[in-house]
């Protein structure tokens, strides 16, 4: 069976596009599907290092499409997941030396072979994005409740739509529960307002989840994690199961309150 | 409206086209107009009216001609030239073209199947001694079926008279908008380099604001579609940041027009949705154009010449419990006001400083 092939893109820099693309390829992995991540962000490599998979780099996306090494020479096995991949950017290049055409030929050969090929799509509209979104039929914008971040999101989203990849999913990443109840920051609603598309889930900011990142282990894998929980959630609803959004609004008690003055919220909210 | 052997008279909304043979020489089909417009000089005494070409190639020289007979055998203007669409990449080839507007007048007239009633049918013929008026009034009636439309032939528009001509080649403001959807259509027939075809087609520099991108807008179809027929556009997907739509008349959108996007239309724009994002009515210069929308939470707005920007602070708009708004132009600065189910007769309203 054709694997899916999917985007993950946001417009804006640094709303966490890479973290998003490692979290849901384990995530997906540790479910049982073979996954490929494709880092196309050439010149700025990124997802090999959030993997933790820098030091195994021999060949990288650029080899592959060159022709200098075989597609499974240029392919990572994870750490921790033998049915995970990760083909890395090339950091001493730039993004025109690979063109839509070939990362469409790359990723149908992909698709023959997993289940789900992640592409991390780097920042802005330019070239790279071109070549990132070539192959994706589906697409997967993450955004953070930031009104530049949302305005990149939305002009995104009509850009696939241009490119026919219609009905993409978001993702809220760095949701802060406690803001958004003071109403300091914008809740999915206001976001879902703008942007009309479907939402996929909500991720809390989470200090584990920096942690994690700059161990190279995917918060996904840390079970007392609240990100990372919601990344198994995201990933389950990717894969087709039913998992309905988790109401932001903690009904929280007395003890709640406390707690979220002590610093001591998780678990207090239930972040979709 | 009339047919002869040669000239068939065809009015659809409020604009008046005028079909020439594509088979007979060009000479014979000049001289049956000039015959034509002779006899018949009544019937045109004011406004402005298309040329539709069908599938003849026509070099400047030609299309100046028949402008020159029409516009010297009667009172109206020429606005525009149109032609068959398929003639195009012909014209690009063969005669290195010669700006021929695009249209597809087969599809326009026969799907829309107008009413086409003879000259001398009962039931149009007006005795042109008794009133010369009323003799297009009476025909207008005719042909708009259900369309309400009071003027089949357009009182005075100078703005679209100023050498709409894109044969001549004239380099004009308002041509770049027509420009924008033949260099669509045609890329999308040819599948041509826009830019390229458009400098040799038509002769004028364009102005395309996404040409860095270089990715059609997911509005382009619907947007040549409701061009060839004459139509309003009606956009019924979310206007995002860094769209432009332009479009030479009204423009109705069912959906949201959100921050960054921008919405030029030549007539009114009417949103059943929340617009945030930029709306510019009236952009050939009508002053009585407006803008209507369920939510108008827009930070600027312009009609026409007269730029507004909201006297609201909030950037945070909630659409629930608003009420629809218009926006209009009085004593040179656009005023918002709640919306009465009338497009004019506004008096209050908030003032949008310009």
């Amino acid at each position: 069976m054709k694997g899916r092939t999917i985007v993950i893109t946001s417009g804006k820099g640094g709303v966490g596009k890479t973290t998003t693309t490692a979290n849901i390829g384990t995530g997906l992995a540790m479910r049982g599907h073979r996954v490929v991540v494709i880092d196309t962000d050439i010149g700025l490599r990124n997802l090999d290092v959030v993997m933790g998979l820098e030091n195994r780099i021999v060949y990288d996306l650029v080899d592959i499409i060159e022709g200098s090494c075989k597609m499974h020479q240029g392919m990572i096995k994870d750490k921790n997941n033998q049915d995970l991949y990760l083909i890395p950017a090339a950091q001493t290049r730039d993004k025109n030396c690979i063109t839509e055409e070939q990362v469409k030929e790359l990723c149908s050969k992909l698709e023959s072979e997993f289940d789900y090929v992640l592409i991390d799509c780097p920042a802005g509209i330019e070239q790279g994005f071109k070549n990132a979104i070539a192959a994706a039929e589906e697409a997967i914008i993450v955004t953070t409740p930031e009104v530049s971040a949302i305005r990149d999101a939305d002009r995104v989203i009509g850009l696939l739509a241009a490119a026919e990849i219609h009905n993409p999913k978001l993702i809220i990443n760095r949701i802060r529960p406690g803001m958004v109840k003071r109403g300091e920051m914008m809740d999915k609603d206001d976001i879902v307002d703008l942007l009309a598309v479907e939402v996929l889930g909500m991720v809390p900011a989470d200090d584990r989840l920096i942690t994690a990142t700059n161990q190279g282990v995917p918060v996904i894998h840390d079970k007392r994690a609240v990100s990372g929980a919601a990344f198994s959630r995201i990933t389950a609803r990717i894969d087709g199961d039913d998992v309905p959004l988790m109401d932001l609004d903690p009904k929280t008690g007395i003890m709640g309150k406390v707690k979220e003055i002590m610093g001591m919220n998780r678990g207090a909210y239930s972040h979709a | 409206m009339l047919e002869t052997s040669l000239i068939k008279v065809i009015g659809r909304g409020s604009t008046v086209n005028v079909s020439i043979d594509d088979i007979e020489d060009i000479s014979v089909v000049c001289q049956h107009l000039n015959d034509h417009l002779a006899t018949n000089r009544f019937m045109y005494s004011t406004g402005i009216i298309n040329v539709d070409v069908g599938r003849r190639i026509l070099v400047k020289e030609e299309l100046h001609k028949i402008k020159e007979i029409i516009e010297s055998e009667s009172n109206v203007t020429v606005s525009r030239f149109w032609c068959d669409p398929s003639t195009l990449s012909d014209a690009l080839s063969e005669t290195n073209g010669f700006g021929v507007d695009l249209a597809d007048p087969s599809k326009k007239w026969q799907s829309q199947q107008p009413i086409v009633i003879q000259h001398n049918d009962p039931a149009t013929y007006v005795d042109p001694d008794s009133c010369i008026e009323q003799d297009v009034i009476d025909l207008d009636e005719h042909l708009s079926d259900g369309g309400g439309i009071s003027e089949t032939i357009a009182p005075e528009t100078p703005e679209y008279l100023n050498g709409l001509i894109k044969a001549t080649g004239h380099s004009d403001e308002d041509l770049h908008y027509d420009t924008e959807y033949a260099s669509s259509a045609i890329s999308e027939i040819t599948g041509a380099d826009e830019d390229t075809l458009l400098d040799d087609l038509v002769g004028f520099p364009v102005r395309n604001e996404s040409a860095s991108l270089d990715v059609k807008s997911p509005k382009t179809e619907e947007l040549i579609d409701a061009y060839r027929r004459n139509e309003a556009l009606f956009i019924k997907t979310t206007c995002r940041s860094g769209e432009v739509i332009k479009y030479p008349g009204d423009i109705v959108v069912l959906a949201d027009v959100n921050p960054g996007a921008q919405l030029v239309a030549d007539g009114d724009i009417i949103i059943f949705g929340n617009l945030r994002g930029f709306a510019h009515a009236g952009a050939s210069g009508d002053t009585q154009s407006v803008i209507v929308a369920s939510n108008l939470n827009a930070h600027r707005l312009q009609i026409s010449e007269c730029t507004g920007v909201s006297p609201e602070k909030s950037n945070r708009s909630k659409s629930k419990g608003s009420k629809p708004r218009i926006a209009f132009i009085r004593r040179n600065s656009i005023y918002v006001a709640a919306y009465t189910g009338r497009f004019a007769g506004y008096t209050g309203g908030v003032l949008y400083e310009g």
